[in-house]
């Protein structure tokens, strides 16, 4: 006899056998991301969320940085000359059309550059990379751009990098949700909330990448992601937790962030160096390492990687030393610094997977050295406010765990903002320091090393802060792809770097 | 009669929802400078300045709020900071998605809350009661959270039978529709046991059974209907629950509803969406609420709609 509800539950097993089957083509990738791209305007690539989907795919710069060696090549320019001091000259590449089937011309690359540095656009680009300063651009000929600066700029082509060319159809004046590009991938669909497709572009002036679709989709939680690489639903998951990571698909990867124990040096007890040292032998990293965190992760004496330009190994890396951190905050008290004073140590909400614990285990520490630290969960946007100028007038000394990420290989994207005293977050103001990044930022070659490098030993002489550890990152990937994931990949994740078995 | 009821319902819930608008906007402004969110770290403060003209911040909170209330008269509510796309548009993309996932929990929580509720009333103390009491109890007492990770390890990871997240065919309903249907089933069946339990126990119901009324009439048709009011008042809560999102199931598996963008919305300081989101799952509970009122008015004769 025929069971009622047999058609129905036959119904089901299909629809459970295909959902299993849900692996797209064999030249098809599926990206699964933590959060989806806000913009995919040419101007906003530079937020980690839009450029992962964009940077490389859709759009190029002018040049572009190898992702194993660092170093600075041509992109859609074939060639750059400083012609003097304060100008550049940049040779356009033959051959290149935009998706929009438009010529790649000087007047396209004008146009982009004017764009990004349009103050009436918040332009995440023109934040970043070119605060200050100004740039006249001029189209030399069709196949010639000349940049001129209002100061001696030495890293102008690496700051191009992060310019992306487009049209000069693209709104001047507005922001768009995407606009066509030079790369190797067209966006082909973007479902809000759902995925981001991108499709191989025919006339791409590169080599043919071997992956004809890439579809961009995102979870946030570390173990869904995970699950899906496991599962064969995505093939690639660049950013998870590391309780997630799997023998037999998990990889690790040094993400470029470094962090630090930002110091409030403009209010007691952190305005007496003397504190400021005991904090920084307070911090017990190797037993850190391997426990609350990766022990891939590398503890830091700078906040940038040691592949930096200017990257000093003189500065000083502090061990864990708690009798010598104990009779300096005696020395202090001696002298009348409040080493009681209530210290805000200021942690953010979500900030990195196992964050949580990190954060403790410090407040201990700080504890066990006899400082009276007081831990506090705030959510970004409170962080981001207290530790941006204006400061908060009259509040307690606070103590902030900061990530930074600097990709460039140059330092000037680092130290200004956070210890020259019109820096935007910097609570330093020392005329000396000042005058080092200055020159710095104005020096070229082994002048510019070494001018970074007196920055660092100097920086290291005011001790703003207590540098922790240059952290790692774990990738999920899956059975049908090779991809090695670099310290580009939180910033891109470009499917052209994706090849398939 | 109902006319001038739903007149006067449609009227107040006008008034609440300009109230709440207002209130939300006040709010969302006191939550801070999205220029701290929107810009890099490096961004100079003439860079946070020129921001915040741009976007009118500068601008007297009254004349923001005027700004804001004139354009909403013409059905424009501002755009999206993070995205630059109209506001509403992001929430009406998004809406849709998480109506479909509240109606379709909520009617199939309910009919297996009717189901299991009378049944375990029946005898109360029984063998069936007991367990449908414990795993009721255990099933509203659950976290979400908990519950969608371990749908995803069983039956996506372990078992392979369903996919981890997304959406797409009906495989891809279960685990989120599972999941949130724990809970509104466990507390509405509870609230349906109780409440069949003294209905079973009235007056009219020995009348039934002294008349020779079968049992399967007496539960499911008389006692049944007086039970189901306090049913539907407890389902009608819970789908405001829904409606207002799913937060921690939209945002487990990725299911691109109103509850993770107002969520996103609101940690990233977009006011706009916070605004529009708010408005249309406001005026949506609103609608809901009216109709939760006619139903108890066909359900039980004795309540007004005065």
């Amino acid at each position: 006899m025929r069971q009622p509800g047999t058609k129905v539950l036959a119904g089901v097993a299909v629809t459970l056998a295909l959902a299993g089957t849900v692996n797209a083509q064999e030249t098809d990738v599926t990206i699964v991301l933590a959060s989806e791209p806000v913009s995919l305007d040419p101007c906003m690539t530079a937020a980690n969320d839009n450029g992962r989907v964009a940077l490389g795919n859709i759009f190029n710069g002018l040049t572009a940085r190898n992702p194993e060696t660092g170093a600075l090549e041509p992109a859609l320019a074939s060639s750059w000359t400083q012609l003097d001091g304060n100008k550049w000259e940049f040779d356009l590449r033959d051959g290149v059309t935009f998706h929009d089937g438009s010529p790649l011309d000087a007047e396209a690359v004008k146009y982009s550059i004017e764009r990004t540095l349009n103050e009436n656009l918040t332009c995440e680009t023109r934040t970043k990379f070119f605060a200050g300063g100004e740039y006249a651009v001029e189209a030399a000929d069709a196949d010639t751009i000349v940049i001129t600066t209002d100061a001696t700029d030495p890293i102008l082509p690496l700051k191009m990098a992060n310019v992306m060319i487009h049209p000069t159809s693209v709104p001047f004046d507005e922001l768009q949700r995407t606009a066509p590009g030079t790369g190797p991938y067209v966006l082909d669909d973007w479902a809000a909330g759902q995925r981001v497709l991108l499709t191989r572009y025919d006339g791409y002036w590169g080599e043919t990448p071997e992956v004809a679709t890439g579809k961009f989709i995102w979870r946030s939680e570390s173990s869904v992601r995970a699950a899906m690489v496991t599962q064969g639903e995505a093939d690639l998951a660049p950013s998870i937790a590391v309780q997630d990571v799997t023998e037999e698909y998990g990889v690790a990867y040094p993400n470029a962030e470094s962090t630090r124990l930002n110091l409030d040096m403009l209010t007691p007890p952190l305005d007496d160096r003397r504190i400021r040292e005991a904090i920084a032998l307070a911090i017990d990293r190797d037993a850190m390492l391997g426990t609350v965190m990766s022990s891939g992760a590398e503890k830091a004496t700078q906040l940038y990687h040691p592949t930096t330009i200017g990257w000093s190994d003189e500065v000083t890396m502090w061990e864990y030393d708690p009798e010598r951190a104990r009779a300096l905050l005696d020395e202090a008290k001696a002298d009348g610094v409040p080493i009681d004073a209530p210290i805000q140590f200021i942690g953010r909400i979500g900030h990195f997977p196992g964050a949580k614990d990190f954060h403790e285990v410090i407040a201990i520490m700080l504890s066990d050295v006899g400082l009276n630290v007081e831990l506090e969960w705030v959510e970004a946007a409170v962080k981001n406010r207290l530790q941006v100028k204006p400061f908060e007038e009259g509040r307690r000394a606070q103590i902030f765990v900061d990530q930074h990420d600097n990709t460039s290989g140059d330092p000037v994207f680092t130290l200004p903002s956070r210890y020259g005293s019109e820096g935007a977050q910097s609570k330093v103001a020392d005329p000396e320091l000042d005058q080092l990044l200055k020159e710095a930022a104005g020096a070229t070659g082994e002048a510019r090393v070494d001018a970074w490098k007196a920055a660092a030993a100097k920086i290291e002489e005011i001790l703003p802060d207590t540098m922790l550890f240059h952290m790692v990152g774990y990738a999920a990937i899956g059975d049908g792809i090779e991809y090695t994931p670099t310290m580009f990949t939180n910033s891109s994740v470009q499917l052209a770097d994706i090849s398939l078995k | 009669m109902l006319a001038e009821f739903l007149f006067r319902r449609v009227f107040y819930s006008c008034i609440a929802l300009l109230g709440l608008v207002v209130a939300v906007f006040l709010l969302a402004r006191l939550t801070g400078d999205p220029s701290v969110l929107y810009l890099p770290d490096t961004a100079t403060a003439v860079m946070r300045e020129q921001f915040r003209e741009a976007h009118g911040y500068n601008d007297p909170i009254v004349v923001q709020l005027g700004r804001y209330v004139w354009n909403a008269l013409h059905l424009d509510f501002g755009m999206s900071l993070r995205q630059n796309v109209p506001a509403m548009d992001a929430v009406l993309q998004a809406f849709p998605w998480t109506l479909r996932l509240a109606g379709v929990t909520v009617l199939l929580a309910m009919i297996v809350a009717m189901t299991i509720g009378p049944l375990a009333a029946y005898r109360p103390g029984s063998i069936f009661d007991r367990i449908a009491s414990v795993l009721s109890l255990a099933a509203a007492s659950t976290p979400d959270f908990w519950l969608a990770i371990l749908g995803i390890l069983v039956f996506a990871v372990h078992l392979g039978v369903l996919p981890t997240s997304g959406t797409g065919g009906f495989a891809y309903w279960i685990l989120p529709i599972g999941v949130l249907m724990f809970k509104i089933t466990g507390t509405t069946t509870q609230v349906v046991r109780g409440s069949m339990i003294s209905s079973l126990a009235s007056p009219y119901v020995k009348a039934a059974r002294a008349k020779g009324m079968p049992e399967n009439r007496i539960i499911f048709l008389h006692a049944l209907r007086n039970s189901v009011i306090s049913a539907v008042t407890v389902a009608g809560d819970q789908t405001r629950g829904l409606i207002n999102g799913a937060v921690i199931v939209e945002s487990v598996f990725g299911w691109p509803g109103v509850g993770k963008l107002m969520i996103d919305a609101i940690t990233q300081r977009d006011f706009a969406v916070v605004q529009a989101a708010v408005l249309v799952t406001a005026a949506c509970i609103f609608l809901l609420n009216i109709i939760l009122d006619l139903i108890y008015a066909a359900l039980d004769p004795r309540i007004d709609l005065h």
